[in-house]
């Protein structure tokens, strides 16, 4: 069994850590300056890293995809299965507010790299396969790659595949078909890391977690909690925009309220109505609740939601929430596969159920879209489904004003045209 | 041989093929209808999965009665394995194979039915389109070899059998959602050209004179065929074994009455013969042949007897003739008589 | 081992054929669009049957009698 290598390297104090290096003077690919900040990840050999996997159990990494599930126990499923393992990236950033992925496979391609390898490492994998959905990324890790070959090869099989940007193209087994060359869409059947691709026992790890798994193998689990509160220890990438002077992506401390998050990115609580907190899968909050709320999932579940992909979207006072619920419903509706009946018609109605309420509706059109909401929850073959209805209800609880208004006006004071939420 | 009068079986294999066919057009339209999806509040779609299921699996009982019926019956020479491997009988190899065709594709269709849930869905389906191929392959038979094609009730089925199922086919190819033109273009084009195909074969073929011929009846079982269709069966040839007794009749004359049966289909055989005693044996004045029971015995006088060799011509009440050439010789004391017959079918008399 | 029988769905292979629901009104009903919406509990031993039928009924084989092991705490 391959031993963790020792801890001898500091990593940085403080913040930001996954974003701390600056591009060295030869860009992100550039290896020698990556390799300043940190050590070459452990060796994936041909049996599972448990040192490794420990160290992550005692780290307390939580994916960073949207499901926030616990990664040791993944790489622990993974690792135990008969067959040699693969590991997938997924760089399928498919929540249309979050652009953190794409930063880091932009920016940190090295970073990114490194956690696969450590990842492949603690589960001994021989193969690595990213599912990237735009050609920027694909390029970075692309040249990234070119750069390693000469000083590090490891003898893992990398290769990049581009995968159709769609909210469920980064579904565990959308992407897991992907890669096999099937459509990027979900199916049933077992889960990737019992049967994945080819057959295998299959990781699949979003491009932020892995960061952070890059991080771990190099500077130990200590080191990681020494930021963040206990449920939700390290840091963690945050996409702001909206009603704030500075959007983009930061990287904050696991459990800052949602106020500090504001602050930094130059917004004003007064200029702010709700907060669209974990993005399209996450949930509405009003502005006097959201700000705060702590970024952590327990405090999240109490709100009903989760910080899923790490969006906070502030919506601003003049907006109107209820048009861009309805504008996220109908291109949710847009999202679907096609392939579960609640989900085809389920996310169609609600989605003119909502377009109903914009127009004026009716005083039942609300209790109509509560009850969709609640018949479609659960019912498909991904979470697809769940997100949608999830997002929905939020709205309807947080804009209820905005309903009635719309009811007895027919319309509100924000400007019709006005379309903020960003869509693809 | 189970004792059922001979005909008995041949009216049970016409009635079980008819009614066949009515189960296996029902079956076809059921299946359509429910994966159409049409249902209503007064007929739930489980009724329709219900009745397609039980009339299938209704329409393989009624076949297998068919099926026995028509080996049992020794009118037309039809072996158990004709049932199942196609286009291997003597009797109309064609159109008796068509039959076997669509046995074998129902009872594929139904075992794989019945353990759909282990084979899994789309194996399954796969094999269900075969019911596409099924239903017209068992109309084909039908039409082909039916003894009751040519009768106006019989065609009226036929004909009502045929619409429904083009029917339910154009119904089910315009209800494929998103419309496609495919389908359509499909199910317009093979049940145009098979429906057209079907009514002219139909006029050439078995609805025209000499039909039974051209069909491959073979020619002892042509000659065989009573006014009514029910027949039995007569070997082309065959050894016999039987008893000869010898009385006195009322006027002196010697009768020889010889007594048997054919080796090959236990069908009866007496010679009778009538002469005198002479030194060496019996001087024949005249003598008769007789084949078969009642309702289907050929009878007929003897037209030359040299030693063991009697020619004969039969006829039986339909009229039917056959030419008996038969050799024989009484074996010993006890008069235990060994022969050969060899029929001709010389066509028939009205 | 003690389990119980609940039913479950595959939703990429459901079409709403929707007979599931006429046979077994009790524990499946459908949504507005025809699709089934299962009673997620213990199947009771008195409506096996029912549940069995809804099971063999389905024309895609969507349905499915899943056995759950029963966990009693220690």
């Amino acid at each position: 069994m391959a031993a963790v290598q020792p801890l001898t390297s500091t990593g940085p104090t403080g913040l930001p850590r996954i974003l701390a290096a600056a591009p060295g003077p030869g860009g992100p690919a550039d290896l020698a300056a990556h390799r300043a900040l940190m050590p070459p990840p452990p060796r994936p050999g041909r049996g599972a890293n448990r040192p490794l996997i420990d160290e992550v159990e005692r780290a307390g990494l939580l994916g960073r995809g949207g499901a926030g599930f616990p990664t040791a126990r993944k790489l622990l499923a993974v690792a135990s299965g008969r067959r040699r393992a693969i590991v997938v990236v997924n760089g399928a950033e498919s929540e249309p507010a979050s652009t953190k992925d794409r930063l880091l496979l932009t920016t940190r391609p090295h970073l990114v790299l490194d956690g696969a390898l450590a990842a492949a490492a603690a589960v001994g994998a021989d193969r690595i396969e990213l599912g990237i959905d735009t050609d920027d990324a694909a390029r970075s890790i692309e040249t990234a790659l070119v750069a390693r070959r000469g000083p590090e090869r490891t003898g893992v099989t990398i290769r990049i595949v581009r995968v159709p940007r769609a909210y469920v193209t980064g579904e565990e087994r959308s992407l897991v078909r992907a890669i096999g060359g099937g459509p990027a869409i979900p199916a049933m059947g077992p889960r990737p890391f019992e049967r994945g691709v080819d057959g295998r026992p299959t990781l699949v790890q979003n491009v932020e977690t892995l960061a952070h798994l890059a991080q771990i193998a190099a500077f130990g689990a200590d080191w990681f909690r020494e930021v963040g509160v206990d449920d939700e220890p390290g840091s963690r990438l945050v996409t702001v925009s909206g009603a704030v002077a500075k959007p983009g992506v930061y990287e904050v401390a696991g459990g800052t309220p949602v106020a500090n998050v504001l602050r930094a990115a130059g917004g004003c609580d007064d200029d702010v109505v709700a907060v669209l907190v974990g993005g399209y899968f996450g949930a509405w909050i009003d502005v006097a609740h959201a700000l705060d709320v702590r970024l952590s999932d327990p405090d999240l579940a109490a709100h009903g939601t989760a910080f899923g992909a790490g969006v906070l979207w502030f919506l601003p006072r003049d907006a109107c929430g209820l048009r861009e619920t309805e504008r996220v419903a109908t291109w949710f509706a847009g999202q679907t596969a096609n392939q579960c009946g609640p989900c085809v018609h389920g996310l169609a109605a609600i989605a003119g159920g909502l377009s109903s309420l914009v127009r004026g509706g009716g005083r039942d059109t609300a209790a109509q879209l509560r009850r969709w909401s609640d018949d479609v929850e659960g019912r498909g073959a991904c979470r697809l489904p769940d997100g949608a209805v999830r997002f929905v209800r939020s709205g309807l609880k947080v804009f209820a004003a905005d309903i009635e208004r719309h009811r007895i006006d027919g319309r509100c004071d924000a400007d019709p045209a006005q379309t903020l939420l960003p869509l693809y | 041989m189970p004792v059922i009068a001979t005909q008995a079986y041949w009216f049970l294999t016409r009635g079980t093929g008819a009614v066949s066919l009515l189960l296996l057009t029902g079956v076809v339209v059921l299946g359509i209808t429910g994966s159409v999806g049409w249902a209503s509040s007064r007929w739930p779609r489980f009724i329709t999965q219900g009745l397609h299921r039980n009339l299938s699996l209704m329409a393989v009982a009624f076949l297998g009665v068919h099926v026995a019926t028509a080996v049992f019956d020794s009118y037309a020479p039809i072996r158990w394995v004709d049932a199942l491997l196609p286009f291997t009988s003597a009797y109309r190899p064609v159109w008796l194979g068509l039959g076997a065709v669509g046995f074998d594709l129902l009872l594929a269709l139904v075992i794989t039915s019945l353990v759909r849930v282990r084979l899994g869905y789309r194996s399954w389906k796969a094999i269900h389109w075969l019911a596409y191929a099924c239903w017209p392959v068992a109309f084909l038979h039908g039409l082909g070899t039916g003894s009751d094609t040519s009768d106006p009730w019989m065609l009226l089925l036929d004909a009502g059998c045929l619409a429904s199922v083009v029917g339910a086919v154009w119904w089910r190819a315009y209800s494929v959602q998103p419309p496609q033109a495919l389908p359509r273009l499909a199910a317009f084009g093979a049940t145009a050209v098979g429906t057209l195909g079907v009514a002219v074969w139909l006029l050439a073929g078995p609805l025209a004179p000499g039909w039974a011929n051209a069909a491959g009846t073979p020619a002892h079982t042509r000659a065989a065929t009573r006014a009514d269709g029910a027949s039995t069966s007569l070997p082309e040839n065959s050894a016999f074994t039987a008893q000869a007794s010898q009385r006195a009749s009322a006027d002196g004359s010697v009768v020889l009455d010889i007594v048997g049966t054919l080796d090959t289909s236990a069908m009866p055989i007496e010679i009778v013969l009538v002469g005198t005693a002479t030194s060496n044996g019996l001087s024949v004045r005249r003598g008769q042949v007789s084949l078969g029971a009642i309702p289907t015995k050929y009878v007929g006088v003897i037209e030359s007897l040299q030693g063991g060799r009697i020619v004969a011509r039969l006829t039986d009440a339909a009229g039917a003739i056959v030419d008996v050439d038969l050799t024989m010789q009484i074996v010993d004391q006890a008069g235990t008589t060994h022969g050969t017959v060899h029929l001709t079918p010389a066509g028939s008399s009205i | 081992m003690p389990h119980h029988t609940t039913i479950s769905l595959d939703p990429i292979a459901c079409d709403g054929h929707g007979l599931c629901a006429d046979l077994f009104p009790e524990m499946i009903r459908l949504d507005d669009w025809g699709f089934p919406i299962l009673d997620r509990r213990e199947v009771p031993p008195d409506l096996m049957a029912h549940a069995q039928r809804a099971v063999t009924a389905c024309p895609v084989l969507a349905l499915k009698l899943q056995a759950v092991r029963r966990f009693r705490p220690t």
